[in-house]
């Protein structure tokens, strides 16, 4: 998302139309199409070779009604403010969709990490929350790591933050490492999250979750854990994942004549994500060209990476045996291919209920940091299952109760609940 | 010399004026001034052969006493027309052709505007309309240096015009004429069918809209919008008695009433039986024919109704057309509904209040308003997005703060009707225009007893007025339905702010409360009231539908047009005004607390609750009987006129803080009266009769507090405490230890009777002994 010029406007424009479907109260819509607070503020780091540079940063808190504003941290070197701007309008819709009590937010630095030292990236997120933390904390704002950020990160502005507050708060950040105030379980929350979504699709359509094929796109975190989640979970087959071969620079869909095993192949994965594919080919795996997997004869197309995938072009080569697409990733399909799968009556969990899950435990990490008390992995999960089974059931409700596709359901559930909070803490 | 063929020429005059059938007069009138410049013939000695001549014809047509046997404007119109001969033959004779088409030119190229001076010999009073408009637009056209000196035979003319089209009220010319443009008239003029004046409801209308258009300021003027209207003029409904035999029920209003109740079916029977002339058929016809299948509201509008001092509201029809049938089909609906309105001139309430009013023996006509309905389509309906009525003073003041001379307006979803006309079960928002978004009831649960349930429409599939449900329109695609209804979620309200399928509708309840909170609705309407009250000299009560425009952002405008404006006449009664001199010892109560403005008059009994007896009964059960006991006797009074004094606040629900009694225990009595101050029980607020104000106001029933402690209250405990109890007269066999008290005033000074006079101006409200008559 961070290429798109106009996100805002995008994301402005998304907004508009769903609250004309909810026909909405101008005067609300207008307190919601922009952000409640943006933050934009100059970080200087003394660099390893003496120097000073300075970074800019941002934090856009955009309603926090429900809750502290939640959202990650981007370190990207195209990092506008409209940008970060759009993605925290949707962490609010997506944290409403969940119904987890919490607000929208997200922030960011344009730089490239690659390009600074294990230290500067240090000296730059301690920076980033020296200027910031008067306005974040467990009951303000909770920030994530996102894209160009990590866990170890999310542990020094931890830190940062404790120091300056003078007490320990792991509560600040959420995505730490487990051991470092970190939740079990937020490794496979967004591909098991989406396989939650996935069986209550099933059960509403009546699909028997054991008879059932998925071509899954990509094999990263999402991916593995939606290839597992519908092996183990729901006992269905996995008829393919694709996957970016780095050495080849190249992308190739795996599959296998009698399905894939998700766990063999997680064996054979690199850190980057690239799979083996010598020893794939040995175990009988077949290794296609990397857009093969929306071929695949399957009931449900799990899209678990990039934007785009399925597009006015790529829509075509859909298997007529395709009945549900869960959007793992987030953007995956174009407003084109939207159309098509609506005039094809194909059930689509739109991306930000289907990928909710890593919202979700983040919640829960930040719950199990309050108390001070850590859940085991099942009891996380469970907690997870019971969320999304609800958020998904509650989407399909005002999906069927006011005849509208399951995406501008899910916004308009989230959007209804942003105001209704408003309205009972009397902000409108 | 008489030239040759002089004769061929007189007549090649006489046809070529033909053409010009108005412009011929003045034509003629520039070339009897050539003749006597010329010295053919003097003014003198045209005039005594155009006299001789016309008595010469009189005998031609069989009159032999000329000055006798005819009426004064034949006999004009006689002299006028051999003037005219006379002198297309003196012309025609003695000057050349080419001299007469010169001033043909002339005339028609000034379109009379030179000649002004020449025409000031005739006399406005008995001049034709259309020379009076020609006379007036020329004047109008003329240069300001020009046009300065010509201002008082303007305004001359204007006059007779407003008062032979418009209204003879000499209350209404006298402010009409300081307003009206001779534009204004002449778009009256050509708006009108039929002779004679368009009536009260019309004139109101018009003056309304041109005052606010002159002292309005911008934002008012634009707001402003003017109903597409036409008229009937007054004289058809007499053309259409006498072409249909009818004239004969023209001495209705002499008969004796039961006659006139009795006789009343059979009239309009006749009437409705009755048709138009064919050429006012086709004129119907062609107006409806523009007007396309707009739906019509075709109004009364008498020449005593709506006017400066008389009000005559609802005495008169009004009918809506839906107007959706085939033209035949919407003039026949047209039609009747004019004929309908026509015999409301007879119908029994009307005859006996102008009886009552003494205004039976005014030649009263009826001329007819029709308006194109205020509205939009919304599916198969035709509705404004509200309307109502507004006055600019406020009578009904339910919170000491409201201020009264901001005004005051009934405000409905739908058509004005339901506004208009009191319906008993269903109600509208009552709006303190000083306070817009103060309601009279303090609980959800209340606003929403006090909700408007049902909107008037126009069906436009049945091709019928309609009453319907309002949640038949609560629709997510309603446009304007968040400014209309707010959301009762359980104990309190909130706007509509989102709105998905219809399932709340159940929850929904029309407060118009957006509409007031969002658009300008209630400052505007209270500044344009305040306006036309300067301007009329006299408070104002309208009629209006108000249309929001862009509702879709977040500052919507609002639109308001007014259907009609009349004073509020009754204000200026001496009813309502305490009368001077009142003796000290006459006066039984007195209370300076916010004033409502009216007159209770020949009350004869006083149901007095004792405040020391209520207070020491001694179980809450005692105190439920005695407001069953004020039931059956409210039941038993219904043919007597008696008001209610207690202590603390009438219908509320803690018998600590008053009489817990409901609207269907004292809906006889005219006015509920709360006692508080000292020694009364807890001396609660007094609630202004809250508990149900709008029943209260629905019909009419005054809710006064007499705050013991205020400097200058009178309160005459002999009157309350020592006087018999007539409570077993109604109800036998009941008595109540004293508590409730039936006293009958004439106990207290015999033949008198008490007169409750509410006198906002003052800020007093009396009662006193009047002596009975």
């Amino acid at each position: 998302m961070s290429d798109l010029i106009n996100a805002f406007q995008m994301a402005q424009a998304q907004f508009d139309h769903v609250a004309k479907q909810l026909n909405m109260d101008p005067q609300v819509a207008e307190i919601l199409r922009w952000p409640s607070r943006e933050f934009k503020f100059e970080i200087p780091v003394r660099m390893d070779d003496g120097s000073i540079r300075l970074f800019f940063g941002y934090r856009v808190q955009h309603n926090d009604v429900r809750g502290p504003a939640k959202g990650g941290i981007r370190f990207h070197p195209s990092e506008t403010l409209d940008t970060v701007r759009a993605l925290a309008m949707w962490m609010t819709w997506k944290c409403a969709v969940a119904d987890i009590p919490l607000g929208g937010g997200k922030g960011g630095v344009p730089v490239d990490p690659a390009t600074l030292s294990v230290t500067e990236k240090e000296k730059l997120c301690r920076g980033w929350v020296g200027q910031m933390w008067r306005n974040i904390g467990p009951r303000q704002d909770v920030p994530a790591p996102d894209v160009g950020t990590t866990p170890q990160m999310m542990g020094w502005m931890m830190d940062e933050y404790s120091k300056l507050v003078g007490q320990y708060t792991p509560g600040v950040i959420t995505g730490k490492p487990v051991g470092g105030g970190g939740s079990l379980g937020r490794t496979e929350a967004t591909g098991f999250g989406a396989i939650f979504a996935v069986r209550e699709a099933m059960k509403h359509l009546k699909i028997d979750p054991a008879k059932s094929v998925v071509a899954i796109q990509g094999f990263g975190n999402v991916s593995q854990y939606a290839a597992i989640g519908f092996n183990k979970l729901l006992g269905g087959t996995v008829a393919c994942v694709s996957y970016w071969d780095r050495a080849d620079r190249a992308a190739y869909t795996v599959s296998h004549p009698k399905g894939v095993d998700p766990k063999f192949l997680q064996s054979i994965t690199d850190q980057y994500g690239s799979i083996d594919k010598e020893q794939a080919r040995k175990a009988g795996y077949i290794i296609e060209e990397g857009d093969a997997w929306i071929t695949k004869e399957a009931d449900v197309l799990l899209p678990g990476a990039l934007e785009g995938q399925i597009n006015a072009e790529s829509v075509k080569r859909v298997s007529s045996r395709v009945r549900i697409v869960a959007e793992g990733a987030n953007g995956p399909t174009t407003p084109e291919a939207d159309e098509v799968f609506k005039r094809n009556n194909i059930f689509v969990v739109p991306d930000f209920l289907c990928n909710a899950g890593g919202v979700t435990v983040s919640y829960f990490e930040g719950v199990q940091n309050d108390m001070n008390y850590y859940w085991t992995r099942e009891e996380v999960l469970q907690r997870l299952d019971t969320k999304m089974t609800q958020a998904f059931n509650s989407v399909l409700e005002m999906s069927e109760g006011e005849k509208v596709f399951m995406r501008d359901a899910a916004y308009m559930v989230a959007i209804n609940r942003v105001v209704k909070a408003m309205e009972l803490r009397g902000w409108i | 010399m008489f030239p040759a063929a002089s004769s061929d020429r007189t007549l090649a005059i006489y046809l070529s004026l033909a053409q010009y059938p108005i412009l011929s007069a003045p034509i003629r009138k520039r070339m009897r001034r050539e003749l006597f410049e010329r010295g053919i013939t003097k003014p003198a000695a045209f005039e005594a052969e155009a006299r001789e001549k016309a008595i010469h014809t009189q005998a031609l047509e069989g009159l032999h006493d000329p000055f006798m046997e005819e009426p004064a404007d034949v006999w004009d119109l006689r002299l006028t027309r051999v003037r005219e001969h006379l002198t297309d033959f003196y012309f025609g004779y003695n000057l050349p052709f080419d001299l007469f088409e010169q001033i043909v030119r002339q005339v028609l190229q000034e379109r009379g505007a030179e000649s002004i001076t020449d025409q000031i010999s005739f006399n406005p009073e008995l001049a034709p309309q259309a020379m009076l408009f020609e006379q007036a637009l020329a004047i109008d056209k003329l240069p300001e240096n020009q046009r300065r000196q010509q201002m008082a035979r303007l305004q001359e003319i204007k006059v007779v015009l407003i008062r032979t089209m418009i209204s003879d009220q000499l209350a209404y010319v006298n402010i009409a004429k300081q307003w009206f443009t001779i534009d204004d008239l002449n778009q009256i003029r050509t708006r009108k069918i039929g002779q004679g004046k368009i009536g009260g409801k019309a004139a109101g209308m018009l003056l309304a809209y041109r005052i606010l258009t002159e002292m309005g300021d911008d934002e008012i003027r634009n707001g402003l919008h003017m109903p597409e209207s036409y008229f009937i003029g007054a004289d058809l409904t007499y053309t259409f008695m006498a072409l249909n035999g009818l004239m004969h029920w023209a001495d209705q209003k002499y008969k004796l009433e039961e006659q006139i109740r009795a006789e009343y079916p059979k009239l309009q029977e006749e009437f409705l039986a009755g048709l138009f002339p064919a050429d006012i058929l086709d004129k119907f016809r062609t107006l409806l024919r523009s007007i396309g299948n707009q739906p019509l509201i075709v109004r009364s509008s008498s020449l005593l109704e709506d006017n400066f001092g008389t009000s005559f509201a609802g005495k008169y029809e009004s009918h809506f057309c839906p107007n959706q049938g085939s033209l035949e089909e919407n003039l026949n609906d047209f039609t009747k509904a004019i004929i309908r309105i026509y015999s409301s001139i007879m119908n029994p309430d009307a005859l006996l209040y102008r009886r009552a009013k003494g205004l039976q023996d005014y030649d009263e006509r009826m001329a007819i308003l029709i308006q194109i309905v205020e509205g939009e389509r919304y599916e198969r309906y035709f509705l404004p997005h509200a309307a109502g009525v507004a006055f600019s003073r406020n009578m009904y003041r339910w919170s000491p703060q409201i201020r009264r001379q901001d005004g005051f307006m009934r405000l409905v979803w739908g058509l004005g009707t339901r506004a208009v006309d009191r319906v008993g079960s269903d109600y509208p928002r009552l709006v303190a225009l000083s306070h817009p978004l103060l309601y009279p009831e303090a609980s959800t649960k209340a606003i929403r007893r006090y909700s408007q349930q049902e909107l008037d429409v126009i069906d436009l599939h049945e091709n019928a007025f309609k009453t319907i449900s309002a949640s038949e329109l609560m629709r997510p695609s309603y446009p304007v339905l968040r400014y209309l209804v707010e959301v009762d979620q359980g104990g309190y309200l909130t706007p509509l702010r989102i709105m998905l399928s219809e399932a709340n509708r159940d929850k929904l309840v029309v407060t118009m409360e957006e509409m007031l909170r969002r658009t300008p609705l209630a400052r505007r309407m209270s500044t344009m009231l305040q306006i036309l009250e300067k301007h009329y000299l006299s408070p104002v009560d309208t009629e209006f539908t108000a249309y929001v425009l862009n509702p879709d952002t977040a500052q919507p405008d609002i639109q308001i047009t007014i259907l009609q404006c009349r004073p509020q006449s009754h204000l200026q009664d001496d009813d309502v005004r305490l009368p001077k001199n009142l003796r000290e010892e006459d006066i039984i109560f007195s209370t300076p607390r916010m004033a409502p403005e009216g007159r209770i008059p020949q009350i004869r009994y006083v149901l007095f609750v004792s405040p020391e007896c209520y207070h020491a009964l001694p179980t809450q059960t005692a105190r439920a009987e005695l407001g069953q006991t004020i039931g059956r006797l409210n039941a038993a009074l219904k043919a007597e006129r008696f008001i209610c004094v207690g202590p603390g606040r009438w219908g509320t629900t803690n018998p600590d803080l008053g009489v817990k009694i409901g609207y269907g225990d004292i809906y006889h009595s005219r006015s509920l009266i709360e006692l508080t101050g000292q020694g009364i029980g807890l001396a609660p607020e007094a609630s202004f009769g809250t508990h149900f104000f709008q029943d209260l106001v629905e019909s009419n029933i005054f809710p006064l507090a007499i705050y013991l402690d205020d400097p200058g209250v009178i309160f005459r405990r002999d009157f309350f405490y020592e006087l018999p109890d007539h409570l077993p007269d109604f109800l036998p066999g009941e008595t109540h230890g004293q508590c409730i008290r039936l006293i009958k005033v004439a106990d207290f000074r015999a033949s008198y009777h008490l007169e409750l006079v509410m006198d906002a101006d003052e800020g007093l409200s009396v009662a006193f002994l009047e002596r009975d008559r």
